[in-house]
């Protein structure tokens, strides 16, 4: 590549490695000045950890970063002056626009009244002047995309980065701001570099894509260039929404080849890109170009034309051609019109789906997948004053009962997750219903701090029976996210009690949930969750979660267990033993790794190396607890007691909001003794919820409730495993199915793409 | 077997798919879909044979017509 004195941004042989993993490759890219340049590809493809060594949130690993044509590796994020917007707008909730917008200006110490000129100037460009005086939360998500992208060019930044800014937008408004980020980057002719996994976002604003797969740059050019010249199969079949047809050489006349398609018989023409000779039947792979493509009859010669690729499985020749046009992929995010031969078996398809599945019958390209969540049809319910993820109306629950619930459609569905894991007795169960009246009529809500209550002492009491070891003390909180914090701020306080103040890292794993409060959040290692809040929250150190199931290396479950074991050996030594109060995990993975199971050999090393640092083992079984996996903790499984462990979920079983930190005496005795434990939620224990609580208790002890996850778990799981479009349900842990009964989780639905067969039922 | 690309947002689909089937599914993301998507079928331990064979049923359905609309998109 030449050098350039007109490159906003250069790199040379930039490469990111972490650890083993090669994130990005050797890699030589130019980012032209005035440019609109996208990385565009799918997720894990090094186009986020390309920006992020640009921007200075990452160092490379080896390689030289200039910005107009300056070295940058060695220079902090601040002063390099770029722009960056990231898909979370990442504004100050407590300062106006204005302020959000004006400050990285305060921070360059720029005058007060140039600031206010170029935050006016900033904020009219984003079309937004009448807003300086609001704050965030007053403002749509398509406003606050502007304001941080206001935010980003006030400070005049050599090189603007926008790291997927338009994801977290509804369709309409990613088209809106499409247009406006491209307009506003023509506007002010700055280096742009656009980071997005969206074929038409990428198509519609770049001057150039770069298409990134396994840390390797697969093709670069213009929109037109890689979307009619892809160089690669999978260039081809990223942009763009491909279908495959097969069919066969049936013939060529000069620089045209007639192919035979297999399923329909007919006939179309083709132009290779490269010239030659096609012998008939001969194995190659073929790519259609998007324009203009049609289907021809067989006096009419085609207008689409072909590309040759690259040679392929000697069976069959196969043909991909685009749905879509480029200028029309360029115009719309998703196709409206059916495709030429809009597949009749997709009819059938909607025709036994409910009537929640008819948005999606219309359109045949992949992008439906993506798009399509089943809306109810024609809803006519007035607006919801409720919000909670997106706007995406639910069914209207009209009642539930045992393991069914029943919306007031008339439709019943069966609670094949229980909630969230959550309603492990059934719904409506007439004995906790009846304890929970019995206890209203007695007193509700008294506050800890003046009076005791029977139903906390007796749950309390019942739990530590329950408890393996010493766990035997018991703090009682509404929630998971309550019942990981308390034991956080207990093993915190215990430091302090012990005089080991210096004492205040919590190891975590990745990927792993604990909650989603800003205290569990730090501790959670979900990267969708976390983000937002990086700036806000002390992090705390993580290390990879036992996913043996994806290693491919030759050692035994038990060697995998112990080497990620060993890794909480290394984080501990790298962040100092004395440092470190406690680690915290899930001894079956919940939400974040698909009830994620590790060796037999794991357990016990992670309580060895626990002990040997004198750090707290803290065990989240606030999904994996109460019994859902045949024990009462799953950690039983292994015999492995923890210092702590916090209860939810199934321990109230979704009869009311009820949550628990069962910790050993040793580690609550000191933190007393001392002074008391500060900590506390204005419900912890109160009557009902522990009547409620001891009743769920009861249900699940004297109708063997574990007993029975263990035998119709086995069940569900053996039927599971024999679809052959589920992948891998076995290797979450072969040796320990039944420990995770009723909860079978096949870790992944992966379906070859090429699999033909029926799905058996179990016999 | 490989899996499918996170794009095709597969596991949601089929919790959408089982949803329509009357069979609640969860269904949750990891590392972004790069080693494949999971869902989760965790029912009430109360659950019986019967009902399990309802659920594999349903799931079964709620597959086969994933994998319709899969190959559909890439035929």
């Amino acid at each position: 590549m030449a050098e350039s004195g007109n490159n906003a941004v250069e790199l040379r042989d930039v490469a990111k490695r972490f650890g083993d993993f090669v994130a990005l490759d050797r890699t030589d890219l130019d980012v032209p000045e005035a440019s609109f340049v996208t990385f565009l590809g799918p997720s894990g493809c090094g186009k986020t950890t390309t920006l992020r060594m640009i921007a200075g949130l990452l160092d490379p690993s080896e390689g030289e970063i200039r910005v107009r044509g300056r070295r940058v590796n060695d220079v902090p994020i601040y002063r390099r002056n770029l722009g960056l917007v990231f898909q979370n707008y990442a504004l100050f909730p407590h300062k106006t626009i204005a302020e959000n917008v004006a400050f990285g200006l305060k921070y360059r110490k720029v005058p007060r009244s140039e600031a206010a000129d170029r935050v006016r100037e900033a904020l009219e460009l984003v079309r937004l002047p009448h807003l300086g005086d609001r704050r965030p939360n007053q403002l749509s998500g398509g406003q606050q995309q502007r304001v941080a992208l206001a935010r980003a060019v006030v400070i005049q930044p050599d090189v603007l980065l926008l790291d997927e800014p338009l994801s977290a937008l509804d369709a309409n408004l990613r088209e809106e701001m499409r247009i406006e980020l491209k307009r506003i980057q023509r506007e002010l002719g700055i280096a742009t570099i656009f980071v997005t996994h969206d074929q038409s976002e990428a198509l519609a604003m770049s001057d150039r894509i770069v298409v990134m797969r396994d840390g390797v740059i697969q093709q670069q050019g213009t929109p037109e260039e890689v979307y009619n010249n892809p160089r690669t199969e999978f260039v081809a079949c990223f942009l763009g929404h491909s279908n495959v047809l097969t069919g066969h050489v049936s013939g060529q006349e000069d620089d045209t080849v007639r192919v035979q398609l297999n399923r329909s018989g007919r006939e179309i023409l083709a132009r290779p890109v490269e010239p030659g000779k096609r012998e008939m039947g001969a194995p190659y792979a073929w790519s259609c170009a998007p324009s203009a493509f049609s289907w021809p009859n067989r006096t009419t010669p085609t207008t689409a034309t072909w590309y040759s690729m690259h040679a392929c499985a000697p069976s069959t020749i196969r043909a991909r051609w685009r749905a879509t046009s480029l200028r029309s992929a360029m115009r719309r995010c998703r196709p409206s019109t059916p495709l030429p031969n809009a597949p009749s078996r997709r009819a059938r398809t909607s025709a036994c789906a409910c009537a929640a599945a008819t948005a999606c019958s219309s359109t045949a390209t992949r992008t439906d997948i993506v798009t399509n969540r089943p809306q109810p049809a024609a809803d006519t319910r007035p607006p919801s004053h409720l919000f909670y993820q997106n706007r995406q109306r639910r069914p209207l629950l009209d009642r539930a009962e045992g393991i069914y619930m029943h919306d007031v459609e008339g439709r019943s569905y069966i609670d094949g997750c229980s909630g969230a894991m959550v309603s492990n007795i059934g719904h409506s169960n007439p004995r906790v219903l009846a304890a929970m009246q019995a206890q209203m009529e007695r007193a509700t809500f008294a506050y800890r701090l003046q009076f005791e209550n029977d139903p906390a002492e007796t749950l309390a009491s019942r739990v530590a029976g329950l408890m393996p070891g010493d766990l035997d003390r018991v703090f009682f909180v509404s929630g998971g996210s309550e019942a990981v914090e308390s034991c956080v701020k207990l093993a915190r306080q215990y430091a302090l009690a012990t005089g080991e103040a210096q004492r205040y890292k919590v190891i975590s794993r990745y990927p792993s949930y604990h909650g989603s409060t800003l205290g569990a959040l730090a501790l959670t290692g979900y990267t969708p969750m976390t983000a937002p809040f990086d700036p806000m929250m002390t992090a705390m150190p993580k290390i990879p979660a036992p996913t043996c199931h994806l290693d491919r290396d030759d050692l035994s479950a038990d060697e995998r267990g112990r080497r990620y074991a060993d890794m909480l050996e290394a984080e501990i030594q790298r962040q100092g033993p004395e440092t470190v109060l406690a680690f915290i995990m899930e001894p079956v993975g919940g939400a974040s790794t698909g009830a994620l199971v590790a060796p037999d050999s794991y357990y016990p090393r992670i309580r060895e190396i626990c002990d040997r640092h004198g750090i707290l083992l803290i065990h989240d079984e606030v999904m994996s607890g109460a019994g859902r996996t045949g024990r009462f903790l799953a950690s039983d499984h292994w015999g492995v007691t923890p210092d702590m462990a916090a209860l939810s979920k199934g321990f109230a079983a979704g009869y009311v909001p009820l949550g628990a930190m069962v910790a050993s005496r040793r580690v609550v005795e000191p933190v007393l003794s001392a002074g008391g434990f500060i900590h506390g939620y204005t419900y912890a224990g109160n009557p009902l919820a522990c009547a409620a609580g001891n009743a769920v208790l009861d249900e699940i002890l004297d109708h063997d409730l574990m007993g029975n996850a263990e035998r119709t778990g086995g069940y569900l799981y053996a039927g599971c495993r024999r679809s052959p479009n589920v992948s891998r349900s076995s290797a979450m842990s072969a040796a320990r199915v039944c420990c995770w009964p009723s909860n079978w989780s096949p870790t992944a639905p992966r379906w070859s793409r090429c699999r033909r067969r029926p799905w058996p039922l179990p016999a | 077997m490989e899996p499918l690309p996170p794009a095709a947002m597969a596991a949601a689909r089929l919790t959408d798919l089982a949803f329509e089937r009357g069979l609640i599914i969860y269904w949750r993301r990891t590392r972004g879909g790069a080693s494949g998507d999971h869902v989760m079928v965790c029912p009430p331990l109360i659950v019986t044979r019967e009902q399990v064979d309802t659920i594999i049923e349903r799931l079964a359905d709620a597959l086969q017509a994933l994998t319709t609309e899969l190959e559909m998109h890439s035929q």
